[in-house]
């Protein structure tokens, strides 16, 4: 009797331990338009193509084409993530109130009329916007632009899944050889373990993987987009991208950069 | 370039005037036609001994001029060979029917050979025609005459055995002027052409050697002429075999076969033997071509070729007004425009001033400028190559300001074009492309993937600047040649550094630039391009991923850039030889001759690989040369003085000292600089009243030029040793320029210890 008591006693201080530790998560309500990327330990896996740059990772020739394989055991954190990429309509508020002006405004929002966007488009991504322009609504809106392993930690969790549904390609769950942008969300089943929608498809997503060695810079894109060429295998690789597939984006200057299949998500670290 | 063809002509006349044509063409057939058991046919030139009492053979070719017999008395050559590979049905071609051909100034016999047994389908067909000169055409046939059924049978009835036949072409492997003694054979390998040395075993034993079984012979030379993307039916350079002690020659010059016409060995090229599948009721070409005999080396069979190609080329495109611009033309650069060297992101400015001024310092300036900015970006989204050109700093303005600013510079721009990029499904790529050309003045196009423009391209592009040039990332096809006046020599394999690029000598008036983006150690690729004088193509930034040129590639890319831009006029003329007879088997030498000018460049390819006390050590006799009283000879490459020695009626290149380098470049010019020392110092005149600049060139410790004091050439050059750079166990030059500001002789004063 003594004996189950003490274990009863024990349980108690278990549970209520566990509660102390688990509360800050839980306690954690995702803001509005986001939703919670949950830690774990992750297998991260990245590949890429050796035509979008050569790396100093683990080169493998196959079928599939010869490429870089990065790989890595890691503790993710906890964080929150846009459950959508950035719409116009988002971008529109963070315009009208800071008054962001880009310092160099060539294809700033070129699909945009008078100001604003195209009818009907309020929920469709913001395009035709640079890293720049992506990190100032950013840091307007309280949040960061994802580095690719989190970008991709969040569309992929912990199994390893080829797209954020899972292994199978579905073209009825991401919108992808179009002949554009969609509203944002349009594609439920194309969820990502953690809730995150359109991570592949509708547009590619900068990453804050920007770098500059001593020649040039560049940044990381992700996740694919409604575009996707044809006829040739010297194209950059669009259309559909799998979690794990990244491709290197030369920059020059933000006229150039800014493009009608590129968007951006952030992200919220939990401190 | 009219000048340079008017040249040509007089070269090809006086080569006539030095070969007189024959009228004496005859033929013989013994006893009589109908019953032929001998064919005789004969021209001033060669006499020709056909035997078709059993199997055809040629019992006698002698070459009359020099009385050379070609062919051994027990070694009679078949006049082809089939081995049928129904062994148990190999019947043979018992029968034989000649026909006999007479026209005005040829003569020409046909024999058919045949079998009467249904085993053996083929009927071989033999046509000889002989002219007014040492040449012979050839055309060889083989049909499958057999009736339907019978041969359906055979070939269903006999899965084993290959369904066609193995024919032969022995021409080459049975000649033996001198028995025994080694010969030279250039033949179109499987990629590329080879010259190679075949010893006595070869000849006693015929049969395939294998790989090192030929010792003491030097290595085979590796040559190049077709592209990799020719069409197959390109004119390929002939199989030429030099019998050095007869000092005579023959080659085999394929108009057309239904064979590939490259082999993986000379034992192949010697005896061409390929499987050869044929229809029922159907023919092949075995050979049709040039069979010729003549004196002296490869290099005249090699001429010979050079000339009947060059008479049917199109010289159109490299006469167009305005395309002299590119004529000296040496060093390039493919460019990735988001290089940040070319492109400010601060100040969203284009910094191609600043990028070209460290050029300038590093490799003494780019001539020509590849603007690359579409692959590895295009594909992102729906814009397409010409759009991303719009979207450039500054769009389609600052491009052009961009190239105004490197034409300034001295560099020639090249606007890239992506053939594959479809994106935007245009209907015209080319003409698109012709107005971005026009829109934004580049110099001409870099023709991305592709072997050559085509002439509708050509036409599209001439509608904005006729003088543009086509660039073509690899080596156009003969016919793409006329249309594509320039192109990048791409090496994905490591090759050697004396590769010989045939097709620079055929076609001096085609830039050609060595590059290379695989493999980091260039050294090879750069002597190569000092040894075939051809360009080069900086590529340090492949699409984003850097393969710097090393410090000391950049100082070797320098003095070649140097060199090349000072001798373009020596170099860029059409009398020229590759692979000059040396005194030293290891020594490598192409010439270049002009009329107040010789221009040799020299590689040494094992000087850093064999120890110095062996034999063939670069030093004493080079080589001979043919140069008029009151010249001299400098090595340009080394800033060393090279002696002429005469003797035995010959004059010879001499190097005291053993050439200090892997490379070396001799100029024999008339000597013109008149150089002194005085007690106060040194004075250097071009006596005779020229007009130009004498210029004194000092020479770092790196061995390049660095520029000194410079007077009028009817002025007195006074100098002092001590005002000038250079190293302290050389020379410095004094170079005289003439008003078109090319080098026309060089002094040395060495420099005292």
């Amino acid at each position: 009797m003594l004996h189950l008591s003490k274990l009863l006693i024990n349980a108690s201080v278990t549970a209520f331990g566990l509660f102390l530790i688990l509360s800050p998560i839980s306690a954690q309500k995702a803001p509005t338009g986001m939703v919670l990327v949950s830690g774990d330990e992750y297998y991260y896996k990245q590949v890429n193509r050796w035509r979008e740059g050569l790396e100093n990772h683990e080169y493998v020739e196959g079928p599939a084409g010869d490429a870089y394989i990065e790989e890595a055991v890691m503790q993710m954190p906890d964080y929150f993530i846009d459950k959508t990429e950035v719409t116009n309509a988002e971008y529109k508020k963070f315009l009208d109130a800071s008054g962001y002006k880009p310092k160099y405004p060539y294809n700033f929002l070129k699909h945009w009329k008078k100001g604003t966007y195209p009818k009907g488009q309020g929920n469709h991504p913001v395009t035709y916007v640079d890293l720049d322009d992506a990190k100032a609504y950013a840091e307007w809106a309280g949040k960061m632009i994802p580095c690719e392993r989190k970008w991709q930690y969040a569309a992929q969790g912990t199994d390893g899944r080829i797209f954020p549904w899972g292994d199978r390609w579905d073209k009825s769950k991401a919108n992808v050889r179009s002949s554009g942008t969609k509203t944002v969300g349009s594609y439920p089943e194309g969820a990502s373990p953690f809730g995150a929608l359109d991570m592949a498809g509708n547009v590619s997503e900068m990453t804050d993987s920007y770098e500059e060695d001593l020649w040039h810079r560049f940044m990381i894109l992700r996740g694919g987009s409604w575009f996707q060429s044809f006829g040739s295998i010297w194209y950059v690789q669009n259309g559909i991208v799998a979690n794990h597939q990244r491709v290197k984006y030369w920059m020059i200057n933000p006229g150039f950069n800014r493009s009608s299949t590129i968007g951006f998500r952030c992200i919220k670290v939990i401190d | 370039m009219r000048f340079f063809r008017r040249i040509a002509s007089i070269v090809c006349m006086a080569l006539l005037a030095a070969n007189p044509v024959y009228n004496a063409v005859n033929i013989e057939v013994l006893p009589n036609e109908v019953t032929p058991k001998q064919i005789i046919l004969e021209n001033d030139s060669l006499v020709m001994e056909i035997q078709v009492d059993w199997a055809p053979v040629i019992t006698s070719l002698k070459y009359k001029p020099t009385g050379v017999e070609l062919i051994q008395d027990e070694r009679p050559m078949p006049l082809f060979g089939l081995d049928n590979p129904w062994t148990l049905f190999n019947v043979g071609h018992e029968l034989k029917e000649v026909d006999v051909r007479r026209s005005k100034g040829k003569v020409g016999v046909t024999i058919h050979a045949y079998s009467r047994y249904l085993e053996n389908p083929y009927h071989i067909i033999v046509k000889l025609d002989l002219g007014e000169n040492s040449e012979i055409k050839v055309d060889i046939q083989i049909e499958d005459r057999l009736e339907v059924s019978y041969h359906d049978w055979y070939r269903e009835n006999n899965s084993l055995i290959l369904p066609g036949v193995i024919p032969g072409l022995p021409w080459l492997a049975f000649l033996e002027p001198d028995k025994g003694e080694k010969r030279q054979v250039l033949y179109p390998k499987l990629d590329g052409y080879e010259l190679v040395t075949v010893n006595q075993q070869f000849m006693d034993n015929y049969h395939p050697i294998l790989e090192g079984e030929r010792p003491g012979e030097p290595e085979p030379v590796q040559m190049q002429f077709n592209g990799r993307r020719g069409n197959p039916s390109d004119p390929l350079v002939p199989t030429i075999v030099h019998f050095p002690t007869s000092n005579i020659s023959a080659l085999l010059y394929r108009d057309k076969s239904d064979l590939p016409w490259r082999f993986a060995t000379v034992e192949e090229a010697l005896w061409p033997s390929e499987k050869l599948f044929i229809p029922h009721g159907e023919s092949r070409t075995i050979f049709k071509g040039t069979f010729r005999v003549f004196e002296g080396g490869w290099q005249n069979g090699f001429a010979w070729f050079r000339n009947q190609w060059r008479s049917k080329f199109d010289f159109a495109n490299y006469e167009r007004p305005g395309h002299e611009k590119f004529d000296n033309m040496f060093l390039g650069v493919w460019s990735f425009v988001y290089d940040r060297n070319i492109y400010d992101a601060e100040s969203n400015k284009w910094t191609i001033d600043k990028y070209l001024e460290k050029a300038k310092k590093e490799y003494d300036g780019f001539d020509q400028y590849v603007f690359w900015h579409s692959y590895n970006r295009v594909g992102t989204d729906p814009r397409d190559q010409f759009d991303l050109l719009e979207d450039l700093p500054g769009g389609i303005e600052g491009v052009k300001e961009f190239i105004a600013t490197a034409n300034d510079m001295g560099a020639r721009v090249y606007l890239p074009y992506n053939p594959w990029d479809k994106i935007r499904k245009r209907k015209n790529m080319y003409r698109r492309q012709a107005e971005d050309l026009g829109a934004v003045n580049a110099d001409g196009l870099f023709l991305d993937t592709m072997g050559g423009g085509d002439k509708s391209f050509r036409n599209e592009v001439n509608k904005f600047d006729p003088s543009a040039q086509f660039l073509s990332e690899f080596r156009p096809n003969l016919e793409g040649l006329q249309f594509t006046t320039a192109h990048y020599n791409e090496n994905f394999n490591v090759r050697p550094a004396h590769l010989v690029d045939l097709l620079r000598f055929a076609l001096p008036e085609h830039k050609i630039y060595k590059i290379e983006r695989v493999h980091r150690d260039r050294h090879n690729l750069i002597y190569n391009s000092l040894f075939n004088a051809i360009g080069y193509a900086v590529w340090d930034d492949v699409f984003g991923e850097v393969n710097m040129q090393t410090w000391d590639e950049k100082i070797l890319i320098s003095r070649f850039n140097r060199t090349m831009h000072d001798f373009a006029h020596v170099v860029s003329t059409q009398n020229n030889m590759p692979l000059v007879a040396t005194y030293n088997e290891r020594l490598y030498v192409n010439g270049f001759f002009a009329d107040d000018m010789q221009l040799f460049t020299m590689l040494y390819p094992e000087r850093d690989k064999i120890q110095r006390f062996l034999d063939n050590r670069p030093i004493g006799a080079m080589f001979d040369v043919d140069i008029p009283e009151g010249w001299h000879m400098v090595d340009v490459w080394n800033k060393r003085p090279v002696d002429i020695k005469t003797g035995e009626g010959k004059k010879i290149a001499w190097l005291r000292d053993e050439l200090p380098d892997v490379a070396g470049c001799f100029v024999a010019m008339p000597e013109l600089i008149k150089v002194k020392k005085t007690d106060s110092g040194w004075t250097a005149s071009v006596p005779g009243g020229k007009s130009g600049t004498l210029e004194l060139v000092g020479v770092d410790i790196t061995m390049r030029n660095r520029k000194g004091p410079e007077v009028s050439a009817g002025e007195t050059l006074k100098f002092d040793l001590s005002t000038v750079e250079h190293s302290t166990d050389g020379y410095v030059m004094i170079q005289y320029r003439n008003v078109n500001k090319e080098v026309k002789d060089v002094a040395l004063v060495k420099v005292a210890n």
